[in-house]
Formats: C-alpha cells, structure tokens, sequence
C-alpha cells in the first residue's frame, strides 16, 4: 500500500506533462504589412513657360511647400493645403511636399504644346517617388520622340537604371545603367540618346539609390501628331484592364511589352458600353519575348469608349495610343482598380472642356459617388454612377467646379479624357495617396 | 650552530658589553630565560635587570638569579626604553649595550654570534639575532624589520615560515627588535636610546630608523637565536594599571611614521595616514572587528590631536640626521607591499566573511577545493584519483573544460544570449550608480541588480571583466560540480554516488545548451542553486536567524541573474516547511523577506508582469522547449545535450522511491523535482513581454528543468544505500544506467565544444565608423512582408546588463512609429523623428531590398558604406539632438541604498572578531634539536 502511495510522485509528473501538453501552443501570428495613413506626400512636376501646375487634396493637409528646381525658391501659389490651386511655374520642375494626415495630396500638370513640337493638349499627373517605373508608348525615331524627366525629390543623388525595349527586342542602350540624377534637380534624357531610331519603345526606370520620380514627354509629327505625356503603366502582370479608351474606331493602337524570356500569349476582351466581347484578331496576341508587341486596335472593337481586359500566360505591360484625330494623341493606360478615393482635376489652369470619365467595370457591377468641389474645397454636387458589369460608361463632369472626388463602390477602373479642340489627352484614375502598406515594426529592447 | 670560536678574531680583545633585562610581569618565562642565560658561552661583561612594577613573582626569580645588587625598580608604567635608560645608569660605560626581554630566552651562542656581526665592520651599530617562537620552535619570527608606508611592521617572513637556513645571510636591515638588540653604546647615547614617546610598540623600528639616518649600519646576526614569547604582541603578559593601551600600537606606528618621514613627503604621508585609517576603520567594520576599529580611531586621534608632541619628536631626529632619506630607502619596505597587505586583509576579511568558523558546514565553501574530514588522504593508493578522488574529478572537469571551450578563450565572449563584458569593470559600476543610461534611447530605469556581483568580482580584473564571464561560462561545470558536491555532502556519506551525483548535476548545466547559448543567467543560477538547497537544509537543521539570512542573500544573488529562481527558492522553502513543520515562523519570514529586500524595486519591474520574472541576464532570447525537451532535462535550442540520455535516470528515479528505508528523503526530492518540472512546463506554455521591447517571448526554461533533473537525480543518490542489499545483476544495471547520463553528456559536452552561437570574436553590432559618430545607430532586421525589428546601439553596443535597462514607452513608441513611417512612405517627418531620438546612421545588417528601396527614397538620408556583404548603412544629414528627460532624482540614492543593502546583509552573516585572545603557547614537542 505504500509502495502504491509512493507513485502517486511519478504520477503527478505524468499529469502535470499531460497538462502541459494540452495548452494550445502560443504560435506568432504572422506580420504581414498593414494600411497606414500617409502623413506626407512629395510629388514632383515638370514646368514651363506653358505649363500650369495644379495642387489639390481629398482632405485639407497641416501645410504645404512647393520648391522650384533648379534653384530652390519656394512657390507660394502651391502652398496652401487647404485648397484647390494652379499656378504657372517658372523653373525646371516643382516639388511640392505636403503634411497632413489621410490628405490625399495629389498634382497635375496641363498645358498646350507648340505647334512645332506636335502641337495638342497635354495633362498628366506629377508622380511622387517609385522603385521601378514602365513607361510604353515612347519613341526615337520615325518622328515619335520622347524625353524622360527623371526628378530628384531629395538632397541625396539619385541613381536609376534604365531598361529599354523596342519591337524587336531589348535594346542594350549606352550610359542606360547608374544614371546619377543630382540632389534637387531634373534630369531630362532624351531617349534617342539612348536607342536612336525606334519607333516604339517601352522604357523602365528602376531607381537604384535615391528620390526620384519619373515621367515622359512625348511628342511626334509622323503617323500619329500631338504631345502627350506618358506616365508610368501597370508593372507587368497577367491580368489588367486598359481603361479609359476614347470614342472612334481609327488610331487606336495597343502596345504591349513582354519583358520576360518566353512569348507571351495574350488575349484581349473589349470591355464596352454594353458587355464584355472578344474581337476578332485579339483572342490570342503573341508577344515575342523581350520585345515591343505593336497591335492595331480592329475595329470589330467598336468606336464606343471602352477599356481592354488583357490576359497573359506571361508578366506583360500594356498601354494604347489613341489617336482618334489627325491633330493629336493620348494614352489609356493600365492602372489597378480603385480602392478609394480617387481625385478628378477639372481646373487645371488650362482652357478645358467639361472633363469626360470612362469608368469601366471590369468585373461585377460597381457603381461610383462623383462629388465635385469648388477651389476653396467646398462641395458643390453629388452624383452616384452606376457601372454595369462587364461594362464600360462615360460620365461628363458638368458645372464650374475645381475638381471632383470619385468614391468608388465595387472593382471600378477609369480615366478621364480632356480635349479642347482637336487636342485630346487622357489622364488615368488612380487612388489618392491616403493609406500606404508599410511593414509592422517592434523594437528589439 | 656556532662557529669555531678559535677564528673569532674579537676573542683576543673581547668587546665589553653590558646587558640590560628588562622585566615586567613575566614570571611565566623568567625560568627558562634565566636557565638559558646560564648556559651562555660568551657572557656579558655587566648585567642590569630593571623591573618594572611586577607583581607575579617576578622580582624573586631575579633577585634568586642576579642578586639584589643589579636589580633597578622601576616605577608602574614606565616604558622599555625608560627602562633601559635606567638600567645603563648604573652600570659603568661599556663598548656595547644588549638588551634583553623577559619573554625571550637565547642559546648558549646568541652573544657570540651578535659580536661575530658586530664586530666585523666599524660602521656597524647596531645588530639583531634571529628569533624563533618561543620557547624553542622552527617558525621564525623576524630576521631584522623594516616598516610600509602605511606605518604596517614589516618582517618580509611568511607567516609560520619555517626556519630552514633560508635567511641565514647577514644583511642590513632597517631595524632590529628590542629582544636580543646589541647596539653600540656611543651610538645609544648619541641618538639618547629609545624614544621615550613609543613606550613599547615601535622603539625599535623607530631607534633603527634614527640610526640608519645617522650614517650608522643595522644589521642582522642570523647566527645568533633567540626564542621570543612575544608577550605584548599577543597580550599574554598578565596587564597591571599603568600598561600601555590596545592602540597604543596602532598610534605608536602612526607617530613613527610621521616623526621620521623627512619633507616635503611628510606631507603626504600626514594627509595619507590620516584617509587610510579612516579607510582601515571602515574595512575594519564591514570585517566585523569593532574593536580594532575603535583602536584605529583612537591611535587616530591621539596622534592628529598632539602636534606639538609631533613636532618636538621631528626636532629631535632632524639634530641626529646626517644622511638623506633617500640613501636608506633601499632599506625600507617595497612600495607595493600596502597594497599586498590591503589585499591581504580583503582576502581574511571575505575569508572570515564566506567561511564562518562556526559552521562546519556551508554553502559559502563550495567555490573552493577545501577538504572536509571524510575527503582526507585515503591510503588506497599512490595516485591522486586513489588518494583523493574528489579532487581528481574536479581537476579533470576543469581540464575537460577547456578542451570543451577551445577556441573560445580569445576574448570577451559574447553571442547568443549573452552580452560582451564591458571595457572595463568600471562599466558595471557605472550602470549601477549613473541616473540615466546612454544606451541608444537613453533610459532612466533601474539598473539590474546582477551587474552588482559582477562588479565587485570583476574589479580585480579592473581592465579584463571579460574574465569574470568567461570563467563562469567556460568553467560552469566544475563550478556547478564544487557547489553540488558540497551539498551532496550533507545528503549522502557515500563517496562515490556523491561524486557520480555531482558531476551528473554539473553537467546538466551544459547539457540545458544554456552555456552554447550564452544564458549566463541560467549558468550563475545553477552554480548557486545548490547552495540555497545547502543552506536551506541547514537551516532545516539548525534554525537561525544568520542562515535564513544567508539564505535569503543566496536566492538574491541567483534570483538577480534568473528572477525564477525567486519562485523555486519560496518553493522549496514551503517543501521543507512542510518535511520539518517545526521551523519558528520568524525564520521563514527573514527568508523570504530577505531577497525582496535585497532585490528590491528592481524585483518590482519584473514581479508587477509576473511571466517578467523569466527574463534572465542578458538578451531576452526566446526559448525552444517543448514538453518532451523540459521531461528529459532540456530546454531546447542550440547546444542541447541529446535527450535520450536522461532516460535512464527518470526510470532510476522512480525506482528510488520503492526502498522503505530512504522513503522519505527521497520523496523530498522528487517533490523538489515536481517543482522544478512545474515551473518549467508552465515557462513552456506562457510567453512574456520586455518593456518597450520584443514581446510575447517563449521563455527559457533551463533552471526549472535542471532542478527537476538535478531533483530526480537526487532521489536515486539518496536511494542508493539501500540498493547495496539489490543482487549483484541488478546492482550493476542500476550502476550503468545511473552512469548513461554523466558519461554520455561528458563525452557529447567533450564532442560538440560549447561554442556556436556563444563566440570569442567580437561582436560586431555596428559597422566600425558608425562608432566614431556622435549619435546613435538605428539598427533594422527583418523585412517588409515579414515585418521588421528595431533598436538602438549607442557605440559598438551595449554590454552585459545594459540590455536589461529599457528606454521610456514614450521614447520608443516614438520611435517605433518614426520608423514605421519611414518604411511605409519614405517621408521627411519620420527621418526628422529619429534624428530627434539622437540617432545620425540607420544600419541594416542583413537588408531587405524593399525596405532598402524605402529608406533610400527618403529625404535627408544619404548611403554609407557598410563593411559587410548583404548590409545597408544610411546616414542622417541632420544633427542628432536628443532631448533627454531628467532622471528621477531619487534613483541613484536607491541604487546606493541597495548596494548598502547588500553590504549590510553579508556582514550581518559574518561573526563577530573578538580581541584575539591570548594564544596558547606551544610545547617543547618540536624543540629544536642542537
């Protein structure tokens, strides 16, 4: 019997592990990037003597400076963060810093280029700092001549890499690797400096070191005339939505970059005014690899406006030049679907006729709250937009407003087109920079 | 002995020589004193005996041996050399003066000898005989004397040295002592003999001292012997009204020293002699010797309060000085032997602190090889294993040490959880005492209370603190082994289990991979946890007051390094509680209220977040333990002895509780070990956070299961006895099994090393040239997708016990948002916000190209070169410029306080010193045979 009461030690023992053993295990759970409001947002645009910029906000910000390159004045006209503003800007470039939290500083830049150059109309929105830029749609040769505008947003030098491709194939351009872009300045490179003679070309921009933001003056008098700028598409995927396509069968071009090793196959629906449909000539693109695929829009697409769903067994970029007149040309790019508020500039500092979106549901039926404002941020209308699936519709903003805010409910993508005149120039939607993804920090004691 | 007297060239003109004895109280000696002077070969020419005031019988014996005629009384309180000067009077002028003590018998040679020196160059004044202890012994006492700075005598003699004719060189020395002093009598009166101001301690180091000033030579006659009771010294003179006081001889060296340094360094002396006491009087008085502190502040006062007294005394030696002081330092004390002497008294100080002679047996002894009776010579053998096996187990557990540690004795260690040792001890001391640590956010907590023992034991080693880590670390083993094995001692008589026993425990630290993974918290915790263990079973035996103190202060100790160990300590202490239930509740209550007050609002910071308490010294480096590692003694990760090795031992274990007749102590350590695995299975499925720092931490479980295995293995030690009745089959299958364990973790210990991540290279937090930066450096880990680890190094990092003090919440939430903003949208503001945190350069050692892409495209960074591939420095253009909060005024007091605490704590532990009492004097049984 007391040999029996003696076990009841071990006996505990085996208790106490089997306890042990039941408690569920205490596993990490995993840190994944979560959404943090922006507080500050540093966006760079290229100036000129015919150049307007326009600086706006989806929320007042705490404040606001704009620094003139090269010579670092400020620009008052700019700085207040509590408005709607345009203002013509002397100087190489403006960068325009703004605080404030979930702000949504957004920039643009409008203006009408000379007739020499290409003549037409020209927006497009100043770019804030990215690690790789892809830009299609660029030229040096065949009257098609494009320009980078590299921008040093920092007091650091800046050094990208610059990747270039032509229809038939990578182009192994000279001084294209450790671009050095100085503190606090503009650097303009012509891509003909780079890879002469090409009549299309897709170009990335990888920053290496540094503060930098990228866009492309674009300008040609060949086949296609006008001036455009070309700000960054869609990095390659396998799936995107071309959006933002204006009215009218002719001059529609889609220009797809494959920058793998492997030939891309690429199927492209037309996303239209009443459905979803495959053109004929379209279901199966084969874009070599490392190469410039240069696709002719048919006109079994239909002359409505409309976005392009393309999908890729390969990473590919897209874009499409649309050149509905003879006097100028714009580009619908690929952007992701919105996930918040999106800003529309109506003002821009430039002659202008009422603005016209192109929003597209790609998917399910969205729909969209257009909520215009006048300079001094004050709302001025509401209108909620229903966007079928599968299609495409247009909206035009009508009223004297300085801009408008775009609340999109569902998988919605879109540009807006401007013209006056002949001139034409498309300017795709994008989130405004409320939250970013950034990394769950702890301190280590 | 003696030499040939025909070559004594001064026998053909023997000198004359008059003898003074000078008696007082000493009828205990005068006998063989007397009877020896009877036996003389060369005889004084005159004798004169002055007597002063004896009451014991004294003043017959003289009169029996000289006559009433030679004999001088002299008044009570009358001092040696007053004395002397008394006797001289009445005898005619002679060519040499002896002077004689009643405690001090001579040999037929010692005149002879003394004249043979004296008379062999005429600059010789005076000359001193060798003494041995009295009444005939080997020991020698002095061979001539010279004095420190520090006013300390000086013999140059080991103590109990042995007098084997290593001193029998005739040599000039400073000073010879009163006892069997031959001086010239022309020189005697020219200085006017002894100082009348140094009645009975230092004459002699003084007169030596005049008379080497006054270009005369002392030298000593090792041919010549006597045997010296020193009576005085030792205080077995029978005392009478009017004997000089206990300080007289603290005083007496004080004012010697000051009467006879010469200008300017007098001064320096005065003002050193006058700090040093006071430094004396507190050293005395943490050694627990209050009476030798009073001596030292009266001798004080009595020489600082009599200037003039002083002054006179000066006067005097500078009319007979006729040589620079620097002519005879050569004759003076070394200047590093204060110093030795200072580090003496600490040593008998800590020695009288750790090994109280009133316990036979203490934890305190476990760090030494001391020898308890049963570990005395045994006569198995000639060689040291057969002759003390013990010993021999613990001299290869050091030497398999090093074998295990090679290529880790290159520097300070460091890696895993362990911290590099600071530049210098001075490091610990000033994370002690500072009011705000600049450790890359400077933080205003409390220091952690470990860097207190490690730097009191790394101050010796001021310039190599390293040494204090790399030994615990290194030589964990045969530390944990002596600790144990003192313990084993108190449970089991059986020598070999014990051994067998111990080593198992010892290498049950290395087998946890707490010495691989630098868990120095762990390591130091179980090198002591016997000694709790030790001393709580004595306490269990012999309830008081001083061993629930020590106890207390030994579970403070381990719990500063492992804060768990507080949990097993009040554990254990409730087990014994429940075995003895007769402990008076005081005991208990100064136990437990001990280490928390020892530990103090340190302790709070850990006990206010109870699974805090897990957070050893060192990184708070999460543990790996699951259940099957904590039921086979491991506690997962790096370095981890295989588990299969503990089998054997848990079956032993349980088998241990079968005999009747070791029941119930063996049930006492299996209860023991239940607590320990308890502890440990709960460390395996809680997590704990750091303040402002990593949080939701696995702990480290290494102490909780190294006491369930250490427990177990205790159970099958105090079973063993009873397994002698097994049959002989049995027996030696238990024997096997029990040896699986020691043997297999030896030789895995021996294979695997203990190194990886534990290293001796140094570590290399930050780029070299950040370190030259004036501010701080951000260090980033981890990645965008996976998330990323901050903190902030100030210099080449942080050493050993910064890790435990922890920048402000405010600080580091700053921080931590700064930096998150700074990844997530490359912004201004957030480079701003940590510039304002005092940091100028952000490194990421292994860097994620994403978060690289991040901190490049924000302003004001610019890239830096980094040494190593794969790594990332930025620097920050704008200045650093941190805007400390004040510390708390009151921390750096309770820091202090806390040291006092302790301080106090040990020296409450000590015994009291007593006045030494009189020392029995010797027999003749080791008389010196002619």
């Amino acid at each position: 019997m007391t040999h029996v009461r003696s076990l009841v030690l071990p006996l505990v023992a085996v208790v106490l592990v089997v306890l042990a053993s039941l408690v569920p295990g205490d596993e990490e759970p995993p840190r994944r990037p979560t959404a943090a409001p922006i507080t500050q947002t540093t966006y760079a645009c290229p100036t000129g003597s015919a150049i307007t910029v326009a600086a706006g906000q989806v929320a007042a910000g705490t404040s606001a400076t704009a620094t003139v390159l090269p010579d670092g004045s400020t620009e008052d006209g700019l700085a207040d963060s509590s408005t709607w503003r345009t203002q013509r800007v002397a100087g190489e470039g403006v960068i325009v810093q703004q605080k404030g939290r979930s702000s949504g500083a957004v920039g643009y830049f409008s203006g009408r280029a000379a007739g020499a150059g290409g003549g037409g109309l020209a927006v497009g929105q100043c770019p804030g700092v990215a690690d790789d830029s892809w830009l299609l749609g660029l030229g040096s040769g065949e009257k098609h001549l494009s320009t980078l505008v590299l921008t040093n947003l920092a007091d650091t030098p800046a050094i990208a890499d610059l990747t270039l491709w032509g229809k038939q194939g990578r182009i192994e351009a000279v001084d294209a690797q450790g671009v050095v872009v100085e503190p606090r300045s503009v650097l303009r490179v012509p891509v003909a400096d780079l890879a002469a003679g090409e009549s299309e070309l897709a170009v990335q921009v990888h920053r290496r070191r540094g503060s930098l933001s990228v866009v492309a003056d674009d300008a040609a008098t060949g086949s296609f005339t006008g001036t455009e700028p070309i700000s960054a598409t869609a990095s390659p995927r396998r799936e995107q939505v071309v959006s933002g396509i204006v009215e009218g069968t002719g001059g529609r071009t889609l220009l797809i970059l494959n920058p793998g090793s492997a030939t891309a196959r690429v199927g492209v629906d037309v996303i239209g005014p009443k459905s979803t449909f495959t053109p004929s000539g379209l279901d199966k693109v084969r874009v070599p690899a490392g190469a410039v695929k240069v696709v002719t829009v048919p006109k079994s697409a239909g002359p409505d406006e409309q976005a392009l769903r393309l999908t890729s067994d390969r990473p590919v970029s897209a874009t499409v030049r649309m050149s509905p007149g003879s006097k100028d040309y714009a580009y619908a790019k690929s952007a992701p679907a919105l996930t918040g508020p999106a800003v529309v500039p109506i003002d821009l500092g430039t002659q202008l006729d009422e603005p016209e979106l192109v929003l597209s549901a790609p998917g399910r039926a969205a729909s969209v709250e257009v909520v215009t404002y006048a300079a001094d941020m004050a709302r001025l209308s509401s209108t909620r937009v229903a966007v079928a699936a599968g299609t495409t519709r247009t909206v035009t903003v009508k009223g004297r407003a300085a801009y408008a805010v775009l609340r999109p409910k569902g998988r919605v993508t879109g540009a807006v087109t401007y013209t006056r005149g002949r001139g034409l120039s498309s300017l795709v939607l994008g989130t405004a920079p409320l939250e970013a993804l950034a990394p769950q920090v702890r301190p280590l004691g | 002995m003696d030499e040939n007297e025909t070559t004594r060239h001064w026998l053909d003109d023997p000198p004359s020589v008059a003898a003074v004895l000078v008696t007082h109280n000493g009828a205990r000696w005068l006998p063989q004193v007397l009877a020896s002077f009877a036996r003389m070969a060369h005889a004084p020419t005159a004798w004169r005996v002055v007597d002063v005031s004896s009451t014991d019988g004294s003043a017959e014996l003289l009169r029996d041996s000289f006559g009433a005629d030679r004999i001088t009384y002299a008044p009570s309180g009358t001092g040696f050399g007053d004395a002397v000067r008394l006797g001289l009077a009445e005898l005619p002028p002679t060519d040499w003066v002896w002077l004689l003590h009643d405690d001090a018998s001579v040999v037929p040679g010692t005149l002879s000898g003394l004249l043979d020196t004296a008379t062999s160059a005429p600059d010789i004044a005076v000359v001193g005989p060798k003494i041995r202890e009295w009444p005939s012994l080997r020991r020698l006492l002095e061979v001539g004397l010279t004095v420190t700075s520090t006013g300390a005598r000086e013999t140059g003699l080991e103590t109990g040295e042995p007098d084997a004719g290593q001193h029998d060189r005739s040599r000039d020395v400073l000073a010879v002592n009163t006892a069997g002093m031959l001086v010239r009598r022309d020189v005697w009166d020219e200085l006017d003999g002894l100082d009348p101001d140094l009645p009975l301690f230092f004459d002699d180091i003084d007169f030596g001292w005049r008379v080497a000033r006054a270009g005369h030579r002392t030298r000593t006659a090792p041919s010549a012997v006597m045997f010296h009771a020193e009576s005085s010294r030792r205080g077995t003179r029978p005392r009478t009204s009017g004997d000089v006081p206990p300080w007289e001889q603290r005083r007496a060296a004080l004012h010697t020293m000051l009467a006879n340094t010469p200008m300017p360094r007098f001064l320096y002396q005065y003002v050193r002699l006058f700090l040093g006491s006071l430094v004396r009087v507190l050293g005395l008085l943490i050694g627990k010797d209050p009476e030798a502190a009073s001596d030292e502040l009266l001798a004080l006062r009595s020489t600082y309060l009599h200037p003039v007294r002083l002054r006179r005394a000066r006067q005097r030696r500078a009319l007979t000085a006729r040589r620079r002081h620097r002519e005879i330092r050569h004759l003076m004390a070394p200047y590093w032997l204060p110093y030795q002497h200072g580090y003496d008294l600490l040593r008998e100080t800590i020695t009288a602190l750790v090994r109280p002679e009133a316990i036979a047996t203490v934890g305190r002894r476990s760090t030494g090889t001391d020898r308890a009776p049963d570990d005395a010579d045994l006569d198995d053998g000639s060689s040291l294993l057969a002759r003390r096996p013990w010993l021999a187990v613990v001299l290869a557990l050091v030497i398999l040490s090093c074998v295990a540690a090679r290529g880790l004795f290159g520097g300070s260690l460091n890696g895993g959880a362990l911290l590099p040792a600071p530049e210098t001890a001075g490091g610990w001391w000033q994370l002690l005492v500072e009011a705000r640590h600049p450790v890359g956010l400077s933080s205003v907590s409390l220091p952690p209370l470990f860097a207190l023992p490690l730097a009191v034991v790394a101050t010796p080693f001021w310039f190599h603190p390293g040494l204090v880590v790399t030994t615990l670390m290194l030589f964990s083993v045969p530390l944990a082994a002596l600790s144990a094995h003192r313990l084993g001692r108190q449970m089991s008589p059986h020598r070999a289990p014990r051994i067998v026993w111990a080593v198992t425990y010892a290498l049950a630290v290395v087998a946890t991979g707490a010495v691989a993974q630098g868990r120095v918290g762990t390591v130091v915790a179980l090198i002591v946890l016997p000694i709790i263990v030790n001393t709580a079973w004595q306490l269990a035996e012999n309830p008081g007051w001083q061993l629930a103190l020590r106890f207390g202060i030994w579970t403070a100790l381990a719990a500063a390094f492992a804060p768990i160990v507080l949990l097993l300590a009040f554990g254990g202490l409730a087990i014994l509680w429940y075995a003895e239930q007769r402990w008076v509740g005081r005991h208990l209550v100064v136990a437990v209220v001990t280490p928390l007050v020892l530990l103090g609002p340190w302790l709070l910071q850990r006990a206010l977040h109870p699974w805090r308490m897990w957070w050893e010294a060192g990184y708070p480096v999460p543990g790996e333990a699951a259940v099957k590692d904590v039921v086979l003694g491991r506690a997962g990760g790096a370095g981890a002895a295989p588990a299969w090795l503990t089998i054997g031992l848990v079956v032993l274990a349980v088998v241990a509780l079968v005999p009747r007749s070791t029941r119930f102590g063996v049930r006492l350590a299996w209860l023991t070990a239940l607590l320990g695995l308890a502890v440990a299975l709960i460390g395996t499925v809680v997590t704990y956070s750091t303040p402002a720092g990593p949080a939701d931490l696995t702990p480290w479980v290494g102490v909780p299961t190294v006491l369930w295995i250490g427990g177990l293995a205790t159970a099958v030690l105090l079973a063993a006895p009873a397994a002698t009745g097994w049959p002989r089959p049995a027996l030696a299958a238990a024997v096997v099994v029990a040896l699986v364990l020691p043997v297999g973790t030896a030789g895995w210990w021996l294979a695997r090393g203990v190194d990886g991540p534990l290293t001796d290279r140094p570590p290399s937090v930050v780029p070299a040239f950040l370190t030259e930066r004036p501010g701080d450096t951000l260090i980033l880990t981890g990645s965008l997708d996976a998330g990323v680890d901050w903190r902030v190094v100030s210099g080449d990092g942080p050493h050993l016990g910064q890790e435990a003090v922890t920048p402000s919440r405010a600080d580091t939430a700053r921080v931590t948002v700064a930096v998150r903003q700074l990844l997530g949208q490359s912004s201004g503001d957030a480079v701003g916000a940590i510039s304002a945190a005092g940091i100028d350069a952000i490194y990421a050692p292994e860097v994620d190209i994403d978060l690289a892409q991040r901190i490049d495209a924000a302003p004001q960074v610019a890239p830096a070169g980094s040494e190593r591939p794969g790594s990332r420095v930025w620097t920050l253009s704008a200045e650093p410029h941190s805007e400390d909060a004040g510390a708390p005024w009151w921390h750096r007091g309770l820091t202090i306080v806390q040291i006092l605490l302790w301080l106090g704590a040990i020296v409450l532990t000590a015994p009291v010193r007593r006045r030494p009492t009189p020392e029995p004097l010797s027999s003749d049984d080791e008389e010196v045979t002619a």
